[in-house]
């Protein structure tokens, strides 16, 4: 190796001693000057002007300019600048060399990743959609799955929650599948990277970090989305739910380049519920109790709440803040033609419109690229990461669904309690005994950190001409903490009998811990040859991939400590709960692919490949994914002459994908020990005995793949000199041996909480895509230019057939159906014909021409026999609503004049129902014993002087059960959203070179601006979205996303 | 070009010898792995026992402690057997019996395994746990037969291509599998048990159990047989209140002979063939008695102390003897069940007894006037509405108390058209250790008030009631709606197959009659 090397410089030596030997001996030397340009007339600084072949080089100075001394004539110039095309200029008989650099992108054929390797845009067959950097990083999304939403059609992009850092929810082309995971592959500079939740586990389950939030989304250069068998399946047996790749920033050739850029911004929680006030709570609970002949409790009256000095809290309020939003990134590129690194530093921190709640992340990336030899190169990239979180630590469910029911009465503060919060209490919230829901955010603390690094270095050799063999290793390791901190606190008085419902407003203090390590290990090798003979153009790819994945975790729970407020384990004395497991996970896999084209004409695209996953059982560890497609350009063809279309590219695809999302040892049944339900007493005095049984996991050993197959048909179309860009595409996308955690009789006697999995059940999404783009570029410096983009992707889900013949499964409490026939997770419940009035009771009150409906009276919801049994039962509930839309659509008007630019982004889906539960419950007077503040929509509820409204009548026991799941509270969660707003100001050429920087810009965004819905819950995205596609469409009030102002620069020096 | 192809190599052994292999071992022993020694058997047989705790026993409490006639609850759709086939603590008392019975299945399919070595070091013998596992399984079909008349037998792990297929039943075949189980069961269990392990199912336990079975299988005789062999093993008696004096202060004598039945410092007595255990310790910082799996008695969880959505009615109150022995007002056990005027409850207000204030659609419940307003039996003086309330109840539940057994026996013997023989002399020494007079002769309402009075407010009445119901030409008359106004006839007498399962089942399994 090292004689190699030694070898190959002194060769590289003795050629150039010989060459300027020739040179210097037959001619003399010229220089040669000149002047460089942008595309904007604007002088070029730093520009690399090198003679070829030579290591002779001067950079262009702060007017452009350039003076370099050549040999000759036969010398050629190479002009070279990041971010614009090289250009080779041979000297002859020219003293003076001026021009404008040509931007890269205009001419230079994009190359676009499709996994293992790269492929001209122009010559793609599969389903492929590139976002760019810019497009990402316009928003100031926390992570680079938020910012895909609007941008690529065919991919449903919706964030969960307004928390900072809360998890989103990616589908690309439709759900596929009920049980297993339904996100997508991420694949990070070639590496597959878990999305599995980082931080530590802990008894409440409860909040985890995005842990694509630990990628810093200014160190991505783009993202392409695959969403086809043929682009998919070289991820074989991981690619059903579509692919996302993502590409960092590299270094490239020239003097080094820094950027800088930060914005500071506002998160505002844009919506709240109109709740009653505590005057209003009063009137109406008044009436409430009068109705219902009861004494009403003391509390409400005018002598108590005098007493209490008027209380009147707007919890909503209490719990919101303004979230500021920070971002400092900066970033060094360089290189040379041996070397070439890209460095970037990042930090990152938002408050959530949640009282107590932020995200921040720290990173630092470092990426390089080494040209060992002519023959030889090798890089690495390494990203390291720590992303801190802390949560909301609300004990009994959604922080903002306290603060719905709390009671007006209660004031926040409450000196005389532990902790200092006030809490219920009969004197002062009378029944009302919701928990004081400031102290359930702010006294205990939740948070989450996570550690994580990427590391990927590979090498790549030319064994011979257009035979390439790379080596990949990667490691992506994180690790994991949450840590759950519940201080000694009362906030609530407990009196005989009153408060029955939630026993946590009193405690002892309490710590939990919980720790997650994982660890991925991937060695990946492919073999690719590229030949040309003639007209026919072929890439042959050919590799190999190992993983193992090892992740484990504990958890500890500390309780009576020491001394008060030092929140540490070492501080407590009692351990009552420690719990920890390891979790392995291989993955191999051999693949080869064939690019053909003849004539860059014909267009062939296939690929195979093979894997094994440890998910499966011995007989079925391994799966095999084929796929092809093929194109045609016409414009290279018949419409060769038509000047007009720039291309027109036919495209057909077909492939299968598998799907191995299921979690470990599946197929195989565990034995656990101890689990509650298994331990039983003996003995006298008696002692705990834990149980054995077959009980968190039961094995299924014939499991084999979820396997998806695809087809797809497209078309290309770029005309008026690639101004005009158009792709349409019709997919079909059937999922089959689904994997399903099968439904088990109860005389199976096995645990219902985890039945075994199996493969059965067929879900069929199709639908369109179109994208299309027009660009207009300005004719002259200072002058107008402007894009428009659009995109708009149609969606139909089917269930076509499930497990144990087609029982469907009922979810989220039976809110949710599958069933055959319907899209996955259609909410399901009774339709609603109306409300009763006084005229549909007869003297007895009975209903007369309606069924029986139990305990119904006038200002009831009136609900509809489908059955026609002449009874409202259980069996007359249907499916009302569909979780997943219609069609969703984003379009993005891009303009640029003189040194301003301006960008507006909008996002929507249309068809689209969502259950509003949260204001079915505020909307609704009584609920029992519990008296929780309501929506003001309650004031116009149901009397026999007011009957024209469809709000239930005052009962405070609810008897007619108007709350149950009904077209009542369905609405329609359509919207269209003015997304992103941005306004930019580039300072001029001219004064930037005064103060040597190349580039100054400076802008203000809005997100989130503009709403346009029916909806009238929080947020239709929030609300209709989760994290489950089981229980999608159920709004029970989520944290709205909120909107953001900001400002921010971005300078390159 | 040498060096290249060294590279080249040396990529290829990187990449074809760093293979890890796909077949990984779990953390965590499998079901392949497992059920291969006695100590881990014993953990299997820890699991069979556990659903008799909160999982089959809460909901099978709650359903049956309002369904009879001695209670009047809140919850008016259980109160008047509106019981529904989606009814959530119904099925659950259908799953967890399905998961005692599984448990013991895994059992059978396992330990013939001839790898498993029980020696004699093993902490239990083999036939011991087969006889444990025997005996459980029969207890969780007794109860499927009784609760839910026909539902299918499942004598063996289910595989999942018998999961849909599922039939019902037959009582019969229940009462044949039962007898076998039990009567192996008896042969290889001991007649008791050491400290450490007192809980266990026992012979005599066995011989109890299957005793009862015959008394539902109208098996006069053979009822007579079983309980013979419980009698006559000398290791059950009724507690006696000692140090009488003939004089009024006997009466707390008496009380508190009775009440060890119900306490948890008396736990496992000499009255008990079969109680289901909970831990000792009650733990603090809870949230309801039994919420966690220990200490599950209902009326912890109802009454007085805890939800208060029940109350004995004045009906059941009345109907214990006056007077009852040397100066004392009523029966003793009246005392021992209900709360009567002087009684001390502590913590608690009764005027808010029953339901909150809340208005009572059944106004018969016992006021005070009636001198009684809440249940005593099973009372857990602690008081859930406090900080650090217990998170557990420690006392057992008596499944199977030895009164029980001679109260059956004489309600045999009186079948058997002898009622004045030996189960006279048995239901009278029940009645003397309360210190109540004998009765001359054995009729059906001498036997229907002795159980009513001895084994009121324990679960036990309305199965009673039912099978009394259901004896060859109504031959005692009994009709269940003469008690309970809404019961229907040829419905109530079980409870529904839940609907998942028939749905489930697709047409094999059929509902019970009259759902």
């Amino acid at each position: 190796m090292k004689k190699n090397r030694l070898s190959i410089n002194a060769k590289r030596l003795l050629s150039i001693a010989f060459f300027v030997f020739v040179v210097v001996n037959v001619f003399s030397q010229v220089t040669v000057k000149g002047i460089l340009k942008d595309e904007k007339g604007e002088p070029l600084i730093g520009v690399v002007v090198s003679i070829k072949g030579t290591l002779t080089a001067v950079p262009t100075g702060i007017d452009g300019d350039y003076s370099i001394k050549v040999k000759g004539e036969s010398d050629t110039l190479v002009f070279r600048y990041v971010g614009y095309q090289t250009k080779e200029v041979r000297v002859g008989n020219q003293t003076v060399i001026d021009f404008s650099m040509e931007l890269e992108a205009k001419k230079m054929e994009e190359v676009v990743i499709i996994g293992y390797g790269g492929q001209k845009k122009s010559d793609l067959t599969g389903s492929v959609v590139v976002v760019s950097s810019e497009e990402l990083n316009k928003a100031a999304p926390a992570s680079f799955d938020q910012a895909l939403e609007g941008q690529a059609p065919g991919v449903l992009v919706t964030q969960n929650s307004g928390r900072p850092g809360a998890d989103m929810s990616v589908k690309i082309r439709g759900i596929g599948s009920i049980n297993a995971s339904s996100d997508p592959l991420y694949v990070i500079d070639g590496v597959p990277i878990s999305n599995n939740n980082l931080s530590g586990t802990d008894g409440s389950g409860a909040t985890n970090i995005n842990p694509l939030s630990t990628i810093n989304p200014s160190d991505i250069e783009s993202m392409e989305v695959l969403k086809d068998a043929s682009s998919c399946a070289i991820y074989g047996a991981r690619g059903a739910n579509g692919v996302i790749l993502i590409n960092t920033k590299r270094g490239v050739s020239g003097k080094p380049q820094v950027t800088f850029s930060s914005y500071i911004g506002i998160n505002y929680k844009v919506n709240s519920f109109k709740l009653l006030n505590a005057n209003q709570y009063c009137t109406l609970q008044d009436s409430m109790y009068s109705k219902a002949g009861l004494a009403e409790p003391l509390a409400y009256s005018d002598s108590a709440r005098r007493v209490n000095g008027y209380q009147n809290t707007n919890w909503q309020k209490a719990l919101a803040q303004p979230g500021i939003i920070q971002n400092y990134n900066l970033g060094v590129s360089s290189g040379s033609e041996f070397a070439k690194f890209s460095l970037s530093a990042n930090y990152y921190k938002a408050n959530g419109t949640l009282v107590g709640t932020d995200m921040e992340r720290y990173s630092v990336r470092i990426n390089s690229d080494l040209t060992i030899s002519k023959w030889l190169k090798a890089g690495e990239s390494l990203i390291l990461s720590r992303v801190n979180s802390e949560n909301e630590t609300d004990i009994n469910g959604n922080p903002w669904g306290n603060a719905y029911y709390a009671s007006p009465l209660m004031p926040i503060k409450d000196p005389n309690n532990a902790g200092g919060y006030a809490g219920p209490s009969p004197s002062v919230t009378g029944q009302n005994d919701e928990t004081n829901p400031v102290g359930e955010q702010m006294a205990p603390s939740f948070t989450s950190n996570v550690n994580r690094v990427f590391a990927d270095v590979y090498a790549e050799a030319e064994i011979i001409k257009g035979l390439k063999y790379k080596a990949d290793m990667a490691l992506d390791y994180s690790n994991g903490i949450n840590n759950s901190w519940t201080p000694e606190i009362d906030m609530g008085k407990y009196v005989n009998g009153i408060f029955t419902q939630n026993g946590n407003r009193s405690s002892a203090a309490s710590l939990n811990e919980g720790y997650n390590d994982s660890r991925e290990w991937l060695f990946n090798n492919t073999i690719t040859y590229v030949k040309d003979i003639g007209a026919h153009n072929i890439t042959l790819m050919a590799g190999a991939s190992e993983e193992s994945v090892l992740t484990s975790n504990f958890s500890v729970t500390g309780n009576t400590f020491l001394y008060p407020g030092f929140p540490y384990m070492s501080n407590a004395t009692v351990f009552p709960a420690a719990s920890g497991g390891v979790v392995p996970y291989t993955f191999q896999s051999e693949f080869g692919r064939l690019l053909y084209n003849y004539n860059s004409k014909y267009l062939i695209t296939a690929s195979i490949r093979r894997d094994g996953s440890s998910r499966f059982g011995p007989n079925n560890k391994y799966g095999t994914f084929p796929s092809f497609s093929l194109g045609w350009k016409l414009n290279e063809d018949f419409l060769k002459n038509v000047k007009r279309i720039d291309m027109l590219k036919l495209r057909f695809g077909w492939g299968q994908t598998g799907n191995d999302n299921l979690g470990n040892f599946k197929y195989t049944s565990l034995i656990d020990n101890g689990p509650a339900t298994s331990r039983y007493a003996f003995g006298s005095p008696s002692t705990e005995y834990y149980g054995a049984t077959e009980f968190s996991n039961q094995g299924n050993p014939n499991l084999v793949w979820e396997a998806a197959t695809m087809t797809n048909a497209g078309i290309d179309v770029n005309l008026f000199k690639n101004q005009l860009f158009f792709t349409g595409e019709y997919y079909v996308k059937n999922q089959s041996n689904m994997l399903v955690q099968e439904q088990i009789p109860l005389a199976s006697g096995l645990w219902y909480g985890s039945p075994p999995w199996e493969n059965l059940g067929k879900v069929m999404n199709r639908g369109f895509d179109f994208n299309v783009s027009y660009r207009k570029a300005e004719e002259r410096e200072g002058g107008f230019s402007y894009s428009i983009t659009g995109m708009f992707t149609t969606m139909k889900n089917k269930v076509i057939s499930l497990a144990n013949g087609n029982l469907p499964y009922y979810t989220n409490g039976d809110a949710n159906i599958t069933m055959v026939g319907h899209t996955i997770g259609s909410m399901y419940g009774y339709v609603c014909e109306g409300i009763y009035q006084q005229k549909d009771f007869d003297a007895n009150n009975n209903i007369i021409d309606h069924a029986a409906q139990a305990n119904a009276k006038p200002g009831d919801l009136k609900f509809k026999d489908l059955t026609g049994s002449g009874n409202i039962t259980a069996l007359d509930e249907t499916i009302i609503g569909k979780p997943l839309p219609d069609f969703n659509y984003g379009a993005t008007l891009n303009c640029g004049f003189a040194h301003f630019d301006l960008s507006v982004f909008m996002q929507g889906v249309q068809g689209i129902q969502v259950y509003d539960a949260e204001m079915a419950n505020l909307c609704i007077a009584g609920a029992g014993n519990n008296d929780y503040n309501k929506s003001t929509n309650v004031l116009n509820y149901w009397s026999p002087t007011n009957t024209n409204t469809m709000i239930p009548r005052l009962d405070k026991d609810e008897t007619a059960n108007n709350s149950r799941i009904s077209t009542r509270w369905m609405e329609n969660g359509s919207y269209m959203r003015i997304k992103n707003v941005q306004l930019g100001y580039s300072l001029p050429k001219g004064a930037l070179n005064a103060i040597k920087v190349a580039r100054i810009r400076l802008y203000i965004s809005i997100s989130n601006l503009y709403t346009i819905t029916r909806y009238k819950g929080l947020d239709p995205e929030s609300g209709g979205s989760n994290s489950s596609v089981l229980s999608a469409g159920y709004d029970n009030g989520q944290t709205p996303i909120p909107r953001t102002y900001m400002m921010g620069v971005q300078v390159t020096f | 070009m040498k060096n290249k192809i060294l590279i080249f190599i040396i990529f290829a052994i990187l990449g074809s010898g760093c293979k890890k292999s796909l077949e990984l071992t779990p953390t965590t022993p499998t079901a392949a792995s497992f059920y291969t020694t006695p100590a881990e058997f014993n953990d299997a047989l820890t699991a069979a026992y556990s659903p008799l705790q909160t999982e089959f026993g809460l909901p099978f409490q709650y359903i049956y402690y309002q369904a009879d006639d001695d209670i009047v609850s809140q919850f008016a759709m259980y109160n008047d057997l509106n019981w529904l086939t989606t009814d959530g603590q119904i099925q659950s008392i259908y799953y967890y019996l399905s998961v005692g019975v599984y448990r013991c299945n895994i059992i059978f399919q396992n330990i013939q395994n001839p790898a498993v070595q029980f020696t004699s070091a093993s902490p239990y013998s083999k036939n011991v746990i087969i006889g444990q596992a025997e005996f459980l399984r029969a207890l969780y079909d007794f109860y499927f037969s009784i609760c839910f008349y026909e539902p299918p037998l499942i004598n063996h792990v289910l595989q999942p291509n018998e999961y849909g297929i599922q039939k019902n039943s037959t009582q019969k075949a229940f009462y044949s599998s039962i007898a076998s189980d039990l009567t192996d069961a008896a042969s290889k269990l001991p007649a008791s048990w050491g400290s450490t392990d007192i809980g266990r199912a026992t012979s005599g336990a066995a011989w109890g159990l299957l005793g009862k079975m015959y008394m539902y299988a109208q098996n006069w005789d053979s009822a007579e047989i079983c309980f013979n062999n419980v009698i006559n093993s000398g290791q059950y008696s009724l507690i006696q209140p000692t140090g009488l004096t003939n004089t009024k202060s006997d009466s707390i004598l008496y009380i508190s002979a009775y009440l060890q039945n119900f306490q948890a410092t008396h736990k496992n007595n000499s009255e008990s063939l079969f109680e289901v255990q909970f831990l000792d310790d009650i733990g603090t910082n809870g949230f309801l008695p039994g919420w966690l799996a220990a200490g599950s008695m209902l009326s912890a969880y109802f009454s007085l102390d805890g939800y208060k959505n029940i109350a004995p009615r004045s009906t059941y109150a009345s109907q214990f003897e006056s007077p009852g022995p040397v100066g004392m007002l009523y029966d003793p056990r009246k005392y021992g069940t209900v709360f009567v005027n002087g009684d001390i409850m502590i913590g608690d207000n009764p005027a808010e007894y029953p339901l909150q204030g809340l208005p009572f659609e059944d106004k018969n419940y016992m006021t005070i006037v009636d001198q009684g307003f809440g249940v005593k039996k099973y009372y857990y003086p602690q008081h859930y509405n406090k900080v650090d309330i217990t998170q557990a109840d420690p006392d057992n539940w008596r499944l199977l108390r030895y009164d029980d057994i001679l109260l059956m026996y004489a309600e045999a013997d009186l079948q058997l058209n002898r009622a004045s023989g030996t189960g006279l002399q048995y239901l009278n020494s029940v009645r003397a250790r309360s210190g109540m007079p004998p009765i001359a002769i054995l009729t059906p309402a001498a036997i229907m008030h002795e159980r009513q009075v001895e084994l009121g407010l324990e679960c036990l009445r309305y199965h009673d009631l039912v099978r009394w119901s259901l004896l060859p030409n109504n031959s005692w008359g009994v009709s269940v709606s003469n008690y309970i106004p809404t019961f229907v006839k040829g419905k109530n007498e079980y409870l529904p197959i839940p609907q998942y399962e028939i749905d489930y089942m697709n047409g094999n399994l059929k509902q019970n009659p009259g759902y």
